[in-house]
């Protein structure tokens, strides 16, 4: 098979109970798959599976998750360790959250460099400011110098999709990447992951309940409703043509701007 | 054309944060605006931008640095006391967390209820109160039962919307209200707020970052930017027509 990470009949359970059923999907090099679905319906949990972080009670029952010939679930830990972060990279949410707030932030890309590849605080901080300055994010040096409380929400952002890509995945997972900024902030986020893509051909898989998103960035789209694929396709046919029902009404709540069009 | 008299009318209102060792921050600088009965204003802007704080104002959860704000033609810019919580009555608010809004420990009946019980409703009126309002917004009676961890998202919106509408209030202020909620999830709650609205006769203040929610909902929209407004008009004209630069950019970057 030509896929970079490829889902086969994944099944995943919270103690016992399966929340996720039925998954397969293939994600090709330099792919965006958009994960549409609502709250619940199991977005989270599939990308989740596949780094290995489920926590306690998640386990993955059924199904295989391959990635560069290994499937990852009956992975040791340790064999884990050198994939999560170097090989998939992962965003969440809120990134000014998951940084430590006492630490500031060319330290801690330091500590996430250094996990992976021995690298001294100088050299890590030379390769952030290069990356920062290719991903078009201002003032690199006064960055890595802050403290996370000291930058905004969305600089925060930003910053923590520059630095999941500080090791060069070949895959990011995007766990709602943009849905804590502001539509100002939101198209500058959604543009940097696009650079990035288009920079080292990283495949990614965005997981968002926002449409719009989905739209400016997704190659393929699957959506989920209650842990199952209801449709999976090429965007344009997914979003365009929707075939399932469900997919329609998902589509038809989202609310349309009508504007004038620019030029026109 | 009759002649009507605003809801609510904000005057000049101003809010101050000083900071240590910081400048002083006027969240909220020199705003006027009318709002209309049985009209759905929405405020638009980026966060930081103030809408909140406007929000928080008008319903006196915060205090006025500077201006004016007339509750249906009285001024209750300083009310205190009694007075306040009377007035309060008549206008209600809907966060955006909807969990966060009811106290975790006690079922959404009984947070329900303590609306009724601070209004005077007697205790022996307050249980079929409780159930008519909960059915008002589309949940079945028995939820007054469950905990807020209970239900999903969009339920306890619903619930949230059945306290403030425990007042019997006039004017309802809807801080991002829908913005935690699933899109479909989200539509059903907008046409519970429209239908709501015409039942009861009420005015809506919608504080909102999502613009095509506002254009399809709203009737005025107000655009905010570092605590003063810098566009209002007609919801549709001013998202299909920006005459500021402000506005422009918010639009365009909607993706």
């Amino acid at each position: 098979m030509d896929g970079l990470l490829t889902y086969d009949s994944v099944e995943i359970c919270y103690n016992g109970n399966p929340v996720v059923q039925d998954i397969s999907f293939s994600l090709k090099p330099g792919e965006i798959l958009g994960v549409a679905g609502e709250s619940g319906s199991g977005k989270s949990t599939m990308i989740r599976a596949a780094l290995g972080i489920l926590g306690q009670e998640g386990m993955v029952t059924r199904g295989d998750i391959w990635f560069e010939g290994k499937n990852l679930p009956d992975l040791p830990e340790k064999e884990m360790e050198q994939i999560r972060g170097a090989r998939i990279g992962m965003i969440f949410q809120d990134t000014g959250a998951s940084f430590c707030p006492i630490r500031t932030i060319g330290s801690q890309l330091h500590e996430a460099l250094d996990a992976h590849e021995k690298v001294t605080r100088k050299e890590s901080d030379s390769r952030a400011l290069e990356l920062l300055e290719k991903l078009g994010l201002p003032d690199g040096r006064r960055i890595l110098d802050s403290y996370p409380f000291q930058l905004s929400g969305g600089m925060n952002q930003r910053v923590g999709i520059a630095a999941a890509m500080l090791l060069n995945p070949v895959v990011l997972l995007a766990d709602e990447p943009t849905s804590a900024l502001d539509v100002t902030v939101q198209r500058q986020a959604v543009e940097e992951m696009l650079l990035m893509r288009q920079l080292y051909g990283t495949a990614i898989i965005l997981v968002t309940h926002n449409i719009g998103v989905i739209e400016a960035m997704a190659d393929s789209v699957l959506v989920l409703r209650e842990g199952h694929m209801v449709e999976y396709g090429p965007a344009a046919q997914v979003l365009g043509a929707p075939q399932n029902a469900y997919t329609r009404e998902l589509l038809a709540a989202v609310p349309r701007l009508r504007r004038e069009q620019p030029g026109g | 054309m009759e002649e009507r008299k605003p809801v609510l009318e904000v005057k000049n209102l101003t809010r101050v944060f000083r900071q240590q060792d910081r400048a002083e921050l006027a969240a909220v600088d020199h705003i006027s605006f009318q709002l209309y009965p049985n009209e759905i204003l929405g405020i638009v802007g980026e966060s930081g931008s103030g809408k909140s704080t406007v929000a928080r104002l008008v319903t006196r959860l915060l205090d006025a640095t500077e201006g004016e704000i007339f509750f249906q033609g009285e001024d209750i810019t300083r009310l205190r006391g009694t007075k306040l919580r009377k007035i309060c009555r008549q206008f209600q608010m809907v966060f955006q967390s909807p969990a966060a809004s009811f106290d975790p420990r006690r079922t959404l009946g009984s947070g329900i209820e303590e609306s009724l019980r601070n209004i005077g409703l007697p205790r022996g009126k307050r249980q079929a109160r409780v159930i008519e309002l909960l059915e008002m917004c589309g949940l079945p009676g028995t939820y007054a039962d469950r905990y807020p961890h209970q239900v999903s998202g969009g339920q306890c919106q619903r619930a949230a919307i059945a306290r403030a509408l425990a007042t019997d209030p006039r004017l309802l202020v809807c801080d991002e209200a829908t913005s935690a909620l699933d899109v479909t999830v989200q539509k059903q709650v907008m046409e519970l707020l429209a239908g709501l609205k015409e039942q009861q006769g009420m005015s809506y203040l919608f504080i909102c970052h999502d613009l095509a929610l506002v254009q399809n909902f709203c009737d005025r929209v107000l655009v905010v930017e570092k605590g003063k407004i810098v566009e209002e008009g007609a919801a549709g004209q001013v998202i299909r027509h920006p005459r500021n630069e402000y506005t422009r950019q918010l639009i365009e970057a909607v993706l």
